[in-house]
């Protein structure tokens, strides 16, 4: 697999792109070596062969996201600590701009 | 009691006690916080201790209740909790950086349950980061140790809760199991670890790794403590749409009880190809118990060889999970703030999530991103959903004529630390007799078996969902054969 995606340098960087994330020099090195190692592991997989029979087991459980009744309940808990985490400015979340240029 | 009789006696044992004299719980606390004191700093069971007085405050507010006739399953006792279970009010970090100074605002249902039945919070436990690792070393602030072999790991991810436990720094705790994360670091510090069936546990304020695996998982150091425990929080949620509905609650302790008198004749399946490749004085341990359980049950031999891929399908599926679960880490609502003046929303996410997450959880959102792209979603996301399929279905066949699975918890004794870490494969190898139980949603046990030399094993029972009473039974026979040999660590 990581031969088809090229040169490991590559692949960190197009990992990097997907998951927007950046590792730093010393993880890109441990990275290097790991990639290729837990990919292998990841291969053993097609040993098995066709399995498109087989349905997909996404959950254990057959849930339908059961949804409550649409009525207001009361929060016990204060607004200011409900906002006790939030980057605010004045009574706003504050966030990066969504559209550049 | 004397100091140390509080701080090992069992959670069973401390209640009987309070009830004819409520006041004794402020005796065992101060015992609990003592011990604490003389131990911590080798172990480092804690990110976060609760201070003295304001749990002493807590009690008091337990004693007076227990003195107006209230019936509580578990006044006064201690009980430690996980890193990424959340506690209104208590600093909630996950052991990382991008959760350093979040505080809940909210409690999970688990730990609601505990307040409401008398149970004090001690502290909150060391982990692997975001519960990615087995070893406990993956916390971005400090590894714990091992109160057997203080230069060994704990196992993990909950390897706090466990080390709080074997050196007696809580009486009770919870863990948190997505692979294995209860059972792993139980067997490494002789505890007694449960992952309950998926589902019947709420995951309402427990941080999320891999949404279809995780669960809560109660944790003590005596069977009769963890059905206990699980009495307490095994209760139908409706802010958890995973919850399995139930009406009330059941009393797993009395039915344990119920079992022990009764002792009916277990058939358990010995499924060959998880028991291979253990190192050859864990293999020794386990074997003398299972035979002796198995002169008295009914055993049998069966293959499935398709376990063989459950590693490889479980870490697929998992880091695919994490993935998308950990895309939450914007760094507004909640978690480290960085400048955003000026900046573009992907320059800031991707500086939060560069600085807030350590190596393995970089890693594994990485290739979970990886997994879930075009092209490769088909060959490693969905192929590995197809194996849990098979997996589902060949242990449904098995649990059709057998009460349980007997299984090792892990197959090599607790490493030094340091020495599992730097191979991927070696680490997630570990995990490869507890990764099944999670990708199929069984409840799965993991009980002390004895010592290899001085280090502990655990051997491991998974049961068909909502078996639980059946594997506490196994486990509590397993307890009753270890009678007379001393588990208590060395520190």
């Amino acid at each position: 697999m990581v031969k088809e995606l090229g040169d490991i340098e590559d692949v960190i960087r197009h990992l990097e792109r997907l998951a927007l994330i950046k590792f730093t020099d010393d993880e890109r090195v441990k990275l290097s070596s790991e990639i290729r190692k837990i990919l292998n592991f990841f291969n053993q997989l097609n040993e098995l062969g066709d399995l498109k029979d087989v349905e997909p087991l996404f959950h254990v459980l057959d849930i339908e996201s059961p949804l409550r009744d649409d009525e207001p309940e009361v929060c016990s808990i204060p607004a200011s600590e409900l906002l006790s985490n939030v980057l605010r400015e004045g009574s706003y979340v504050k966030g990066p701009r969504t559209v550049t240029g | 009691m004397t100091k140390l009789d509080y701080v090992y006696a069992s959670a069973t044992e401390l209640l009987t006690y309070f009830r004819s004299d409520p006041d004794k719980i402020l005796d065992y606390l101060e015992a609990i916080y003592d011990r604490i004191r003389k131990v911590e700093a080798k172990v480092r069971s804690y990110i976060t201790l609760r201070s003295r007085e304001e749990v002493e405050r807590e009690a008091e507010n337990v004693v007076k209740r227990l003195k107006q006739g209230e019936d509580l399953a578990l006044a006064g006792i201690a009980v430690a909790v996980k890193d990424n279970i959340s506690t209104r009010g208590i600093r909630t970090t996950c052991a990382s950086r991008m959760l350093e100074n979040y505080v809940p605002p909210y409690d999970a249902t688990a730990v609601k349950l505990l307040k409401e039945s008398g149970a004090v919070i001690i502290g909150k436990t060391n982990m692997d980061e975001f519960a990615m690792g087995s070893t406990t070393e993956t916390s971005a602030f400090f590894p714990t140790r091992n109160p057997w072999d203080l230069e060994r790991v704990p196992g993990g991810s909950s390897g706090g809760s466990a080390a709080a436990l074997a050196a007696g720094e809580a009486s009770l705790a919870l863990g948190s199991d997505t692979g294995g994360s209860v059972r792993c670091p139980a067997a490494f510090t002789a505890t007694v670890g449960l992952k309950p069936t998926y589902g019947l546990v709420s995951r309402f304020g427990l941080i999320a790794y891999a949404s279809s695996l995780d669960q809560i998982g109660p944790m003590a150091r005596t069977i009769a403590d963890v059905a206990l425990l699980l009495s307490v929080i095994a209760v139908h949620d409706p802010k958890d749409s995973t919850s399995i509905p139930r009406n009330g609650k059941t009393d797993y302790y009395f039915k344990l009880e119920e079992l022990m008198s009764s002792r009916p004749r277990l058939r358990i399946a010995v499924v060959k190809e998880l028991w291979r490749g253990l190192e050859e004085d864990v293999e020794r341990v386990l074997h003398r118990i299972l035979d002796r359980i198995c002169g008295e049950h009914t055993c049998d031999e069966v293959s499935i060889p398709i376990t063989r891929y459950a590693l490889p399908a479980y870490y697929i599926i998992a880091m695919a999970e994490a993935s998308s679960n950990l895309a939450r880490y914007d760094g507004l609502r909640y978690g480290l703030h960085v400048d955003v003046e000026g900046r573009s929303w992907i320059e800031v996410f991707t500086e939060v999530r560069s600085r807030g997450f350590g190596f393995e959880v970089k890693k594994r959102i990485a290739l979970g991103a990886f997994i879930l792209s075009a092209g490769y979603q088909e060959q490693y996301y969905i192929r590995a959903l197809r194996v849990r399929r098979l997996l589902k279905n060949e242990f449904d066949r098995v649990f059709k004529r057998f009460d349980l699975v007997a299984l090792p918890s892990m197959p090599i004794k607790p490493p030094r630390l340091g020495e599992a870490i730097t191979d991927p494969i070696k680490l997630y190898t570990m995990d490869i007799d507890t990764v099944i139980a999670n990708l199929i949603g069984s409840p799965a046990i993991s009980v002390p078996a004895g010592l290899a030399a001085t280090l502990p094993v655990g051997i491991q029972f998974m049961g068909p969902p909502l078996s639980e009473e059946k594997l506490l039974y196994a486990g509590a026979l397993v307890e009753e054969l270890r009678r007379g040999a001393a588990l208590k660590p060395p520190i």
